[in-house]
């Protein structure tokens, strides 16, 4: 509850205000004082002294009110405070709080424009740059076995494939399980039931494995790369690394690589096992065929040329996903928020370049 | 209720693990008075100082502040107690997804009921206070390490607390605008008569901010001295305290003695 005495006298108000001024009362007493004033241009005399408790609630008023008289061609005089408000008072430069705030020029569209395909020119140099460090790395790598950091990335491939196995077990099985079940409503139509077989080993070892375990990796290991990195940008982790005179290459990209190239046609190897399985399943379990003649079947139709079209697109995918991860990593910027736009920028790019290499692989094979 | 001392410690107990940092370590804070804990590196001066804002639990003994216990207290009574102090963290620690002004605002959004031209003016009154009048729209990137602290002073100071917390205020600032935030530190308290508590291990800071001085010591897990630390540097009994405040190694007595001797 706000309490102001009021006294009109001619064109001269005198508001004494007897409450808190504070947060809380501030929005009450402001309408108050506001509506003392008046909409006429008069002396508004404000008396203070008998407030016994000001924070910035109570100094937003007086400025808020002040700016309003002003407004209307009035003027507002502190007759009386106490030393407290006299404190708080001193601890501002009441002058340049009612200078408008300065708000940098909007940028002009066409400067938009350019600015943007500017960006989209460094991103590509940067991308291109990046790929040649990446080859010169593994180039080098390979060179020199000894110079790859082992212990780094041993751990990578722990996280990568290791702590990896359970979700591609199950999402691989299922895949396997649902391609066989849409297939078999399909072929018992025609009594064509044996080639649920066929259906979902080619589909399985040419398609769903490779693409499936990619995709995994790259929610699950391309994020962590472009995490760690990104992280170690804002930390200043790379920054000392290259002043050190070491080959941020060799030490943060090269093992993640390494690691990814090696695990993912192992992943992808028991996606393929799992999700023949998982069509197995739906083959016994909702079609009644007997076990042997679905690997019989299996056997006439799936060639080990498909395996391995699907492994080589993995080590291209690995590739993919550990590149962008890490360039990605190196383009964070400053702060917690960069770490995140970047990270989502990692999947999101891997995901597109593995579909597009995937389409470009499918061509490329069906004309070999 | 004990309205004056505004902090009371009572035998507090800190560990991490099987490790303890603090052991029976016991205080009092004044209102309006202006505290300063200083220490070594690894003193557990921090630790103390994520006890009184409530970031951690106390293995043992009390921590109260304005009246109520924050070591027991329960998640609802723990806020409310927080919002009677602001802490400046290490770092400025301001929202790098928000504008200064936002960051500001923000606890005003979330903690009053004012209409949005009074939190404008709040958060006006707030910057201003600090000097930073005019950078409301600028982004936290954009802020030099000292427009960080103090754009971080301004947001603890958001909700008018009673008690403000400082985290090595001078921490990674010049000279220059280290001296001007422990300025800026003394005129809050004198002007709004703001409880201070700051840990810092800043020689120049200490000897500005402190109407008294809290020394902690890793090995003796506790305090070992305190008082005026002008007083303390002139006349501690204790040759860690002394070496503190004057800025001297150790172990110089020692390596002296062995000077003489191979002499």
């Amino acid at each position: 509850m706000a309490h102001v005495e009021i006294q009109e006298q001619g064109n001269v108000v005198r508001a004494r205000v007897r409450s808190r001024m504070d947060l809380s009362s501030a929005p009450e007493l402001l309408a108050e004082l506001v509506r003392a004033a008046g909409s006429q241009p008069r002396r508004v005399e404000l008396d203070l002294s008998a407030v016994p408790y000001f924070d910035s609630g109570g100094g937003a008023v007086v400025l808020e009110l002040r700016r309003h008289i002003e407004q209307r061609g009035g003027e507002l005089v502190l007759t009386a405070s106490t030393p407290a408000i006299d404190g708080f008072l001193a601890l501002l430069d009441v002058r340049r709080i009612f200078q408008p705030v300065p708000s940098p020029p909007p940028t002009p569209f066409l400067a938009k424009i350019g600015e943007g395909t500017l960006q989209v020119l460094r991103d590509a140099r940067e991308l291109v740059a990046f790929t040649g460090e990446v080859v010169l790395g593994l180039y080098d790598a390979f060179r020199h076995p000894r110079r790859i950091r082992w212990r780094e990335t041993w751990l990578y491939m722990e996280r990568a494939g290791v702590d990896g196995i359970p979700i591609v077990v199950l999402i691989s099985f299922l895949m396997g399980l649902i391609t066989a079940f849409q297939a078999a409503v399909q072929l018992q139509q025609f009594g064509a039931d044996i080639y649920v077989a066929d259906l979902v080993g080619l589909s399985v070892t040419r398609e769903l494995g490779p693409l499936m375990t990619a995709i995994i990796a790259a929610g699950r290991s391309g994020a962590a790369f472009a995490a760690e990195i990104g992280t170690m940008k804002v930390s200043e982790e790379v920054d000392a690394l290259t002043t050190m005179g070491l080959d941020r290459t060799r030490f943060l990209v090269t093992p993640k690589v390494l690691a990814l190239l090696a695990m993912l046609p192992c992943l992808t190897v028991l996606a393929d096992f799992v999700g023949i399985l998982g069509g197995l399943v739906v083959a016994v379990g909702g079609m009644d065929l007997p076990a042997q003649v679905y690997f019989r079947q299996l056997r006439a139709a799936v060639v080990p040329w498909d395996v391995l079209s699907g492994l080589v697109k993995t080590l291209a995918f690995a590739l993919l996903i550990a590149g962008i991860g890490c360039l990605r990593g190196f383009q964070a910027s400053i702060g917690a928020e960069s770490v995140g736009r970047i990270t989502t920028s990692a999947i999101v790019a891997a995901i597109f370049l593995i579909i597009l290499a995937d389409a470009v692989f499918t061509v490329l094979f069906h004309y070999w | 209720m004990p309205a004056d001392p505004i902090i009371e410690v009572r035998n507090l107990v800190a560990r991490y693990g099987e490790r303890t940092i603090l052991e029976n370590v016991s205080f009092r804070v004044r209102r309006g008075e202006r505290l300063v804990i200083v220490g070594g590196s690894g003193c557990g001066k921090t630790t103390l100082l994520r006890h009184l804002i409530g970031l951690q639990r106390p293995a043992a003994g009390e921590v109260w502040i304005d009246g109520a216990e924050v070591g027991q207290a329960n998640e609802e009574e723990l806020r409310r107690i927080q919002r009677k102090f602001g802490v400046l963290f290490q770092s400025g620690a301001l929202f790098g997804s928000l504008t200064l002004g936002e960051n500001v605002a923000l606890p005003l959004e979330e903690y009053t009921n004012l209409p949005r031209p009074l939190i404008d003016m709040v958060v006006r009154l707030k910057l201003s206070m600090v000097r930073l009048d005019g950078y409301e729209e600028f982004r936290i990137a954009e802020l030099s390490g000292g427009m960080k602290k103090r754009a971080g002073l301004a947001r603890a100071m958001a909700l008018d607390p009673t008690i403000l917390f400082f985290d090595e205020p001078s921490a990674g600032l010049d000279p220059i605008t280290s001296a001007e935030l422990d300025h800026l530190i003394l005129q809050i308290n004198r002007s709004l008569g703001t409880t201070i508590v700051v840990v810092t291990h800043e020689l120049s800071s200490i000897f500005t901010i402190a109407e008294r001085a809290l020394m902690l010591d890793g090995a003796a897990r506790g305090i070992i001295a305190e008082g005026d630390p002008k007083w303390l540097r002139d006349h501690s009994e204790d040759p860690r305290v002394r070496a503190f405040f004057n800025r001297q190694p150790l172990t110089q007595e020692r390596s002296e003695n062995r000077g003489n001797r191979s002499a």
